[in-house]
């Protein structure tokens, strides 16, 4: 059985490997942005972003089946839907990362002539990356998850199998969709926490 | 030059700056001194425009500074503050190289200017450019910090506290560095302290300030002869008493001494001494009457497992009044090497030990009063 539905294993692992990088890099870029737009606005933010967490408690399911109505049955329908998910926990990161950035830095920063912009590049994100790359690797993990429910409006990915497995109960279905649905956010946390300590300069690591 | 020119400032309503006016000359180390909310560091942070004032002109060789493009008037002004503000992020060379990159200076020059800074402060470059400062004492840090203040070779450096945070023997050190830095490099600087005796180390000119307004501007020399108010006098109290130091061996002493009965075993008395720590303990009689003392080396050589610790007391230790002046206590453990001496009253009992211990402790507060210590 395995090796009967192993090119379409192999589509559907690709399919929502697909799903996962583009909706986890789109969302991660704007997430950034937004976050230093907030943390430009310190008061704006405290009231926005408890409303972006609301955002976030919209069952996905729901927000897939309104895309679906407005885009219809199209890849850009996950993409938008797993992006938008995607975005608050990088930006809940790189917000607190950069609002919490040791004023002492910021005053050195400024009063030997950085400009806002070069602070920005060369202080406060450096200082929250690693607070920022949690956020994406959190994204991701979820991510991971969520895009199974392409499957619900046809896209495919690994929601395809386990889809099948419910409908027609069969175990190995739900099996086949689910365990490399498991390896791949184990296997993308693992290689970002790679990756975070490889852009980690050792002065910024503990101890 | 930097002239302030009837600069005010106040914050929500309340005046922290009153039409102050005064000039820096070039060269000159000028450091700002006051209690508290003096306005001294408002004062240093208008001249980079951290802060802005309400009202007045602050000039630097003529030129107003509000007229200046900010980043141009701040790289070339050296900023240092007590909390050092090293970017950890960044190693000590890159630091370093901060304003010289924000100037677009070459590669090879920020090089050559990181490696011949690095040098003047004693950090040599092969080992400590490449640390970053977490991997550093604060001591070093704040040397980086000062040479990142330097780095494009600002006319003026502005320092708030910068020496707050270090350690007493380290602030003495660094201290007498940017002293000598100041003078080679002749740069004018403006350096904010709340301790007097930093000022009087470090300036040209201490201006003095209170609640706003300058209460004098002069001289350490000058301050501490004539100092032109009380507030003044209160900060250089404890300098201006150096030469009055009457102490009596009563006001320096330690009243806690470990005595023992001279009936005590020599076991116990062993035991107690290893319990408190100590080499020797004083001997009193039942009456508190000095007998002498004992030490750890003649209880276990000669000491009797079972006797009294009578017949071990040694005489040949020195003993003073308590009316007796500090210094013949300071000469006994000087230049007689005596480990302690000890303090009797009229009637020959035991009042106090004074140790090398207690007269600098009594010393610092003398000169320097009780918080410093």
């Amino acid at each position: 059985m395995w090796v009967r539905y192993a090119p379409r294993l192999m589509n559907a692992i690709l399919t929502h490997f697909y799903f996962v990088i583009v909706s986890v890099s789109i969302g991660s870029i704007l997430a950034v942005i937004l976050a230093i737009a907030l943390s430009r606005f310190k008061k704006a933010a405290k009231y926005l972003m408890p409303i972006l967490g609301i955002f976030q408690t919209i069952p996905g399911i729901v927000f897939i089946g309104v895309l679906f109505i407005y885009i219809g049955m199209r890849p850009e329908t996950v993409i938008i839907a797993l992006s938008v998910y995607a975005i608050l926990p990088v930006l809940k990161n790189a917000y607190t990362g950069i609002v919490t950035v040791d004023p002492a830095l910021i005053e050195a920063g400024r009063g030997i002539g950085m400009n806002p912009w070069i602070l920005l590049w060369r202080v406060e994100l450096p200082m929250a990356l690693n607070s920022i790359i949690t956020g994406i690797r959190m994204s991701t993990i979820y991510t991971v998850s969520w895009a199974v429910l392409a499957a619900m409006i046809g896209q495919g990915g690994l929601g395809e199998f386990i889809y099948i497995g419910i409908n027609s109960n069969m175990k190995q279905f739900i099996v086949m969709g689910s365990i490399p649905a498991a390896l791949m956010a184990i296997g993308l946390g693992y290689l970002i926490d790679k990756v975070q300590v490889k852009l980690t300069p050792r002065g910024l690591r503990r101890n | 030059m930097i002239e302030f020119q009837h600069i005010s400032k106040s914050y929500h309503g309340k005046p922290i700056i009153n039409d102050l006016s005064f000039t820096i000359h070039d060269g000159e180390f000028i450091v700002l001194i006051g209690p508290s909310g003096c306005g001294k560091t408002t004062t240093l942070k208008m001249i980079n425009r951290l802060i802005t004032m309400d009202s007045g002109k602050i000039l630097i060789d003529n030129e107003d500074i509000t007229k200046k493009d900010l980043t141009d008037l701040r790289t070339h002004i050296g900023y240092v503050i007590q909390q050092i503000g090293l970017f950890p992020n960044m190693t000590v060379a890159q630091n370093i190289s901060v304003v010289p990159k924000l100037l677009k200076w070459g590669k090879e020059d920020m090089d050559k200017r990181v490696r011949e800074l690095l040098e003047m402060v004693d950090l040599p470059y092969e080992e400590y450019a490449h640390k970053y400062p977490n991997e550093m004492s604060g001591g070093q840090q704040q040397r980086v910090g000062v040479l990142r203040a330097l780095a494009a070779r600002p006319p003026v450096l502005l320092m708030d506290e910068p020496f707050g945070a270090l350690d007493p023997i380290t602030r003495d050190t660094l201290q007498e560095e940017l002293k000598d830095l100041q003078q080679k490099l002749n740069i004018t600087t403006v350096f904010v302290t709340h301790d007097m005796e930093e000022a009087i180390k470090l300036a040209d000119q201490i201006v003095f300030m209170d609640k706003g307004d300058i209460v004098q501007m002069d001289s350490p020399e000058e301050m501490l002869r004539n100092p032109k108010a009380d507030i003044i006098r209160q900060f250089m109290g404890k300098h201006t008493k150096q030469n009055t130091i009457e102490l009596t061996c009563g006001e320096i002493m330690k009243t806690n001494v470990l005595k023992v009965d001279n009936k005590r075993k020599v076991l116990e008395s062993l035991e107690l001494m290893r319990s408190k720590g100590t080499d020797s303990v004083v001997v009193v009689d039942k009456t508190n009457t000095y007998m002498g003392i004992v030490n750890i080396d003649d209880l276990q050589k000669r000491g009797i497992p079972g006797q009294s610790i009578e017949n071990i007391i040694r005489n040949d230790v020195i003993t003073l009044s308590t009316e007796a002046h500090a210094k013949e206590a300071m000469d006994a453990i000087q230049n007689q090497r005596a480990d302690f001496v000890v303090v009797l009253n009229d009637k020959q009992k035991v009042v106090g030990i004074i140790t090398k211990g207690s007269i600098a402790r009594s010393l610092s507060t003398t000169l320097w009063g009780e918080n410093n210590v």
